[in-house]
């Protein structure tokens, strides 16, 4: 044991101070970066020397870097993404749904605006004007329909083309994940972990829950194998190709090709995050609001076109159809509209109930009119009216549950976020004050070298 | 537990939002002047008002029906009350006529009044109103009395129109003329027109007190003259039938309107009030916001 010892105890000290000072500069450089989590240099002292008699203390090494990382709140941060992307999506549908029934002037204004000119009619069944005033309040009615069914229809496609992107962002993200998992083994086979890629995998996998929900399982070389529902989205460095199909229909079905070479239609196996959700109101909330539309327009022209028939034309013949005949209930309020004969001639408007008494006899006009607070058994033995609200009503009331269950995902989310924050992100003073330290230790130990330089001198010149 | 940058940035401008959208929403209501502005915001109440809407504007359609009852019943009526005055004249003549003064020439020359009175009252009865003729129920496009001479023949039905006051209830707008002028279906009733061509006839025989004379003549009259004034009194009824469903539906629409208020409209004192509270809540996160963000240590080591 000697000077040269000592001048290496120096050295080593040097190497492992430069070392904390550089990954200081690492994290102070990544204090904005999401996903980062701050790392911490490994000090440890060396093995002692055992001489005359004591141990000798042989200076410090750099073992390794390690990021400090909350597991829990990581595994916790890929839960609630899964949530949040499912509900989102939802929310996102629904909202459009609910802006569509304008609260202002609809379908419901529309329709009593029809019936109430039929009420009219009672009053003059002859006259003109209020006949031709029933048949524009039939077709604005089949307007109103018309419409909300379009811009219902479109949501639908809107949804669908979300969709299609997602699918494609889940690939870019699986490939994303296989060759980090590829880079992390390749790294940690040395011993050493890799933090910065195992960070930005972790955000990957964020994304990922967001898209589909994600289930991980870590293998013993630092790869995960990622599962959704089952379904394998990336086993060690190979990514499932996610495939969006068209069907007859217009819409597309995820069709997944495995990383262990299966080809199958994974649609119905997606009930978590967006994509769920976007399949969820695409086939169920969006198809009940357009079929509730389609029984409404349906029934309305049965029940009108019924009671128009008992009755009497103003030339006295018997009563044909007032709205166009509709064959189905599917697409009904796209179709609603009055009939050609009628719209050309408002004579053809049957307000009368008989034959004789056809110029002037509103009691069938009368029956018209009733119909809005007759109840219906095809729309659940309700009114048209109170059909149509209690529709509305129910889209809105699970807007308003999926806003609040959004908004406390959110809440919740950034609670664990904060929490994950507290324990990897980078607090710029603690590294300053880290900075400090590694400094004046760097510091001393280059003093340790000129000392050992000195003691060299010393010997050097005793032996002159 | 560690307070990083990133997380208090983030948790700053977290905060900053929540409260920025509590201004946002307290400012929206505060223009709008409504509690309700969108569906979600209060489902029952939204659908309620959507329900309250379309009752009010059905309350307006009946209303709007009952303006056009009154005109045509207070047109029939006074026609009608003209039909009364001449069959008054009518029971003048056929008292003078009665008197044993009266020679034979002069009752000759009353015939001829009287027939005349009866072409005056033909006319009435087949009074057209806005292109309809009234007094003929269903059948209004063609007149509905004409003369073959001895009787009066009915071309009408007995159709009765019924025009909806509300939900339930209608007000019947017409009374058909064959029980107006010719008594159809009245205990007692009479053929006005016959009863005046019976008339003229006693008068040209110059029949007093015969069977078929004035005397019995007179009393058909006045029998006659009951029939319409029972038709008038019914048409007064159903004009106050009407204004009373009328007062019904401004009734129904205050509380319709009432009610519609309570639930979509916002008390503007108290929504203000929050608006200003939440604006001072926001400037204040705002304030703290820039001093907590701002110090570091770098700040201190020089």
């Amino acid at each position: 044991m000697g000077i040269a010892s000592t001048l290496n105890l120096a050295s080593q000290a040097l190497k492992a101070q430069q070392a904390a000072i550089q990954t200081t500069g690492h994290n102070v450089a990544n204090a904005a970066t999401p996903g980062y989590s701050r790392q911490r240099v490994a000090l440890r002292t060396t093995t002692p020397a055992f001489e005359n008699g004591i141990y000798l203390g042989r200076g410090v090494n750099a073992d390794n870097v390690r990021s400090v990382v909350d597991h829990f709140a990581e595994a916790q941060l890929l839960d609630i993404q899964s949530h949040l992307g499912s509900l989102s999506a939802e929310n996102k549908a629904i909202g459009a749904i609910e802006e569509i029934f304008p609260a202002a002037g609809g379908i419901d204004t529309a329709l009593s605006g029809f019936f109430n000119t039929l009420t009219e009619l009672t009053t003059n069944p002859g006259g003109a004007a209020e006949r031709t005033a029933v048949i524009g309040k039939a077709n604005s009615l089949g307007e109103a329909l018309r419409l909300t069914r379009g811009q219902l229809a479109t949501v639908q496609l809107n949804l669908d083309q979300d969709l299609q992107s997602a699918v494609h962002k889940v690939n870019s993200l699986t490939e994303e994940i296989a060759a980090l998992n590829q880079d992390i083994a390749f790294g940690e086979s040395v011993g050493q972990p890799a933090n910065d890629a195992r960070d930005r995998r972790q955000v990957r996998l964020q994304e990922l829950a967001n898209l589909t929900g994600v289930t991980i399982q870590e293998q013993g070389d630092g790869q995960v194998t990622v599962l959704t529902q089952n379904v394998l989205l990336v086993s060690g460095n190979r990514a499932a190709n996610l495939e969006a199909r068209s069907l007859s229909s217009g819409f597309h079905q995820i069709e997944v090709l495995s990383p262990d070479g299966m080809r199958f239609d994974g649609t119905g196996l997606f009930n978590k995050g967006e994509i769920s959700g976007l399949i969820k109101s695409r086939d169920v909330s969006l198809n009940n609001a357009i079929n509730q539309l389609d029984l409404l327009a349906k029934a309305v022209a049965d029940q009108v076109n019924t009671q128009h028939a008992a009755g009497f034309d103003q030339t006295g013949a018997a009563g044909g159809v007032f709205f166009q005949p509709l064959a189905t209930v599917t697409g009904a309020a796209g179709a609603l509209q009055v009939a050609t004969t009628v719209a050309a001639d408002p004579k053809l408007i049957a307000a009368a109930a008989t034959a004789a008494g056809a110029p002037g006899d509103n009691r069938n006009a009368l029956a018209l009119a009733n119909l809005n607070n007759a109840s219906v058994a095809a729309l659940g033995s309700q009114t048209f009216q109170n059909y149509f609200l209690t529709n509305l009503g129910g889209v809105a009331e699970t807007a308003r549950v999926l806003d609040g269950e959004v908004q406390f995902q959110t809440t919740l989310l950034a609670q664990v976020q904060a929490r994950r924050e507290a324990s990897s992100g980078v607090s710029i003073d603690e590294e300053m004050t880290n900075l400090i330290l590694f400094q004046r230790a760097f510091e001393a130990s280059s003093r340790m070298i000129s000392t050992a330089s000195e003691l060299y001198q010393t010997l050097i010149e005793m032996t002159r | 537990m560690r307070v990083t940058n990133l997380g208090l940035t983030t948790f700053v401008s977290d905060n900053l939002h929540s409260a920025y959208r509590r201004v946002a929403a307290a400012q929206e209501q505060v223009t709008t002047g409504r509690r309700i502005n969108r569906l979600s915001d209060d489902p029952v109440g939204a659908v309620r008002v959507f329900g309250l809407r379309n009752f009010t504007a059905s309350l307006d359609q009946y209303d709007k029906n009952i303006n056009k009852i009154f005109p045509f019943i207070k047109q029939a009526d006074s026609v009608l009350g003209q039909a009364e005055e001449s069959l008054f004249r009518a029971k003048e003549l056929a008292l003078a006529s009665a008197n044993d003064s009266q020679s034979a020439a002069d009752r000759a020359n009353t015939a001829k009044e009287i027939h005349e009175l009866r072409q005056q009252l033909l006319n009435i009865a087949n009074t057209k109103v806005d292109n309809r003729y009234i007094f003929a129920g269903f059948a209004n496009d063609a007149a509905p009395f004409t003369d073959g001479g001895a009787s009066v023949a009915y071309n009408g039905d007995s159709g009765v129109l019924k025009i909806p006051t509300s939900s339930a209830s209608t007000v019947e707008l017409n009374v058909p003329g064959d029980v107006i002028f010719q008594g159809v279906g009245l205990t007692g009733g009479v053929d006005i027109f016959d009863v005046l061509s019976d008339l003229e006839t006693a008068l040209v025989n110059n029949d007093v007190n015969g069977v078929n004379g004035i005397q019995t003549q007179l009393t058909r009259i006045d029998n006659g003259i009951d029939q319409l004034l029972g038709v008038r009194a019914q048409f007064g009824s159903r004009i106050n039938n009407a204004e009373g469903a009328q007062k019904a539906l401004a009734v129904l629409q205050e509380q319709a309107e009432s009610e519609r208020t309570q639930i979509e409209d916002v008390d503007v004192l108290q929504a203000y009030t929050d608006f200003v509270r939440y604006q001072k809540m926001f400037e204040a996160a705002l304030s703290s916001a820039a001093q907590v963000v701002q110090p570091s240590l770098l700040d201190f080591l020089r």
